[in-house]
């Protein structure tokens, strides 16, 4: 063979490579890769397969008396709002890895069927941020999973790193008690894994409403500099009041300072008032809402928006003592 | 040589014969659609507010006292309504819009001597379960409507004038072809991003391709849909407010009796007043102030001196 010769071969063989990559690259042609103009695809869910034991347990999930509706939907982070709309944002900020979701008919009576919501949020912590910023305060607690509650159409609960839900097309008793059931089911195909924020056992337990507790693992009150924060709500005579306390790595005092500059920002003004057992605390008042922050060691808390001052300086030191108390 | 020769030939016209001198081409044969005006000309924008727990009564009594759905729809007339079927779920949690609402504005629209009411929503996720578990879709059949679901054939690419955001961006455009009026029927409910989900939001449904990218600026979204929506009338159901946890809801609790039926020719006049039911300042909520200033309606509902009614 002469030296033309293979080169003619050399040419041929990667032009045809070149053109088996464009045939393959143009069979997957999608239209919104390329444009604004996009087209409705008619699949349900999404072509998610990456989901790992025990995320699958929906595929072979079942209780007596209920029947599947159809098959398991599973979701990862661009599509969720596809399936739940504007609530995504508050899972694809927590963390969000994944949701599966399945629907069961009670196998007599059809129009009477529940659906499974099982989002995977990568962290306990995260679990718990999109578990406390929905608990429906109204909730009976429940026993058959942790941090379980019952409302009159559906069950609430998370496990480690999971977040439930399974709601029912109809508010009756039995129908929570089969909600309940499923819940007990699901519990089952996983080791139970109770989970608290760190956060809570700086909070004092007195006057305390209980379920109230919400982690918002960032931007609390719109200030971005913010670690996860735990808000809770406290019932003193009457007045409901929020608390906020967190946890940093580090001394709290700066941060303190930069939220007061933020509130400062956004229209609070410093009022003259005076909190003796607490060194350094600020009060504040915006649009006729209290605001009172402190800093101990790496711990920094207060209260946000308090209708009535009084309240809120009554209540800050009990707070403030818990939280310089907690080892 | 010649060899050689022949070979750069060959693929020569191997690539002349897969050039496409057009690129790509899922445009080219769909022409660019806006919606028309659908408000009715010379009408005073009208408002009505009625108290009660029964929504075709509270419903009827409310159009009644926009002038009677006379004043909207007239022999002949070919009618969309824009539901919100965006979950498949159950009628209880008013995350969507109550079939019982839906059957009796159709079934008012064909006394009205409608020739045809049309239904339509773009639920994105299984939309023939958000139209089967939410019942809608039972009540258009029973209530002589036609039902149209979104496929992609019926998506056709459309601007707002003046928007920023709807550019090119595909429009379920099908069943409003040869329609003349167009009713929006909207749960009031909280919404996680945008802060309440109403009438002005509801046209969202109308957005096809991947429309969450709006999410990052929802309410100049709101606004556009505002602007690109100009209906004849709009009804905001507050039967049963959801309060907390929107816009999916999950929980009975989440809901609210404000036993609220709100009908109005001018959108964010209704949203305006939908902001007060689920207790939020319109200030916490500047898609209203921004529909406003662009033209949509007003803000300030007391201005168009309600009719309140209580069955």
């Amino acid at each position: 063979m002469n030296r033309e010769t293979l080169y003619s071969i050399i040419i041929i063989i990667v032009l045809c490579v070149i053109a088996a990559g464009m045939l393959i690259v143009q069979g997957r042609f999608e239209p919104q890769d390329f444009f604004a103009v996009e087209f409705q695809k008619d699949k349900p869910g999404s072509q998610v397969k990456q989901i790992s034991p025990p995320d699958d347990v929906l595929s072979a999930f079942a209780i007596d008396g209920y029947k599947p509706m159809g098959e398991k939907e599973e979701f990862n982070e661009e599509n969720l709002s596809d399936k739940i709309n504007g609530k995504a944002d508050l899972y694809l900020e927590c963390g969000f890895v994944s949701m599966a979701s399945r629907r069961f008919a009670d196998i007599g009576e059809p129009s009477r069927w529940f659906e499974i919501y099982f989002y995977n949020m990568g962290e306990p912590q995260n679990a718990y941020a999109v578990y406390s910023q929905q608990r429906r305060r109204e909730g009976k607690d429940s026993s058959v999973a942790p941090l379980a509650y019952t409302v009159e159409n559906a069950v609430f609960f998370m496990n480690g790193k999971y977040y439930f839900e399974i709601v029912s097309a109809e508010a009756s008793d039995e129908m929570v008690l089969t909600v309940e059931q499923a819940a007990a089911a699901l519990m089952k195909s996983m080791p139970p894994e109770p989970f608290a924020p760190q956060e809570l056992s700086l909070l004092p337990e007195e006057n305390r409403i209980k379920g109230s507790e919400k982690l918002f693992l960032k931007n609390a009150f719109g200030f971005d500099k913010f670690p996860p924060v735990l808000l809770a709500q406290y019932n003193l005579n009457g007045d409901e009041i929020t608390v906020f306390i967190a946890a940093l790595e580090e001394d709290a005092k700066p941060l303190m300072v930069e939220y007061v500059k933020f509130m400062k920002e956004v229209g609070a003004t410093e009022t003259a008032d005076a909190i003796p057992p607490i060194p350094d605390a600020v009060v504040m008042e915006m649009s006729g809402e209290t605001e009172i922050v402190f800093a101990h060691g790496n711990i920094l808390g207060g209260i946000h928006a308090a209708a009535k001052r009084e309240s809120a300086l009554a209540l800050i030191p009990s707070i403030y003592e818990k939280a310089k108390n907690t080892k | 040589m010649a060899k050689a020769g022949v070979a750069v030939a060959a693929a020569g016209g191997l690539g002349a014969l897969l050039y496409d001198s057009l690129g790509p081409g899922a445009r080219k044969n769909i022409a660019a659609v806006s919606l028309p005006d659908f408000s009715i000309p010379n009408l005073a924008p009208k408002m009505a507010i009625v108290s009660g727990s029964d929504r075709k009564a509270t419903a009827q009594k409310a159009l009644e006292a926009l002038g009677g759905i006379g004043t909207f729809i007239k022999p002949g007339d070919r009618v969309l309504i824009k539901v919100n079927a965006a979950f498949a779920t159950p009628p209880i949690l008013s995350a969507t819009t109550h079939p019982d609402l839906v059957g009796e504005v159709i079934t008012l629209c064909l006394k009205a001597g409608a020739a045809e009411v049309r239904v339509t929503d773009n639920p994105i996720n299984d939309a023939a379960s958000c139209f089967q578990l939410t019942e809608i879709g039972r009540a258009v059949e029973k209530s002589g409507g036609r039902l149209y679901m979104p496929k992609e054939s019926y998506f056709a690419p459309a601007s707002v004038n003046g928007g920023e955001l709807i550019r090119d961006w595909p429009l379920l455009y099908e069943p409003f072809k040869g329609v003349n009026k167009l009713i929006g029927l909207t749960p009031l409910k909280d919404h996680h991003r945008s802060g309440a989900s109403m009438t002005l939001k509801n046209w969202y449904g109308l957005l096809g391709g991947r429309r969450n990218i709006f999410h990052q600026d929802i309410h100049n979204i709101i606004k556009e849909l505002g602007m690109m929506a100009r209906p004849t009338f709009v009804i905001l159901d507050g039967t049963m407010a959801m309060m907390t946890n929107g816009p999916t809801g999950g929980a009975i609790s989440d809901l609210m009796a404000a036993n609220l039926m709100i009908a109005s020719t001018d959108p964010v006049a209704a949203d305006a007043f939908g902001a007060t039911v689920l207790e939020r300042k319109t200030a916490s909520l500047p898609f209203i102030r921004k529909a406003a200033e662009a033209g949509c309606g007003t803000a300030d509902y007391e201005k168009l001196k309600p009719a309140r009614f209580s069955i």
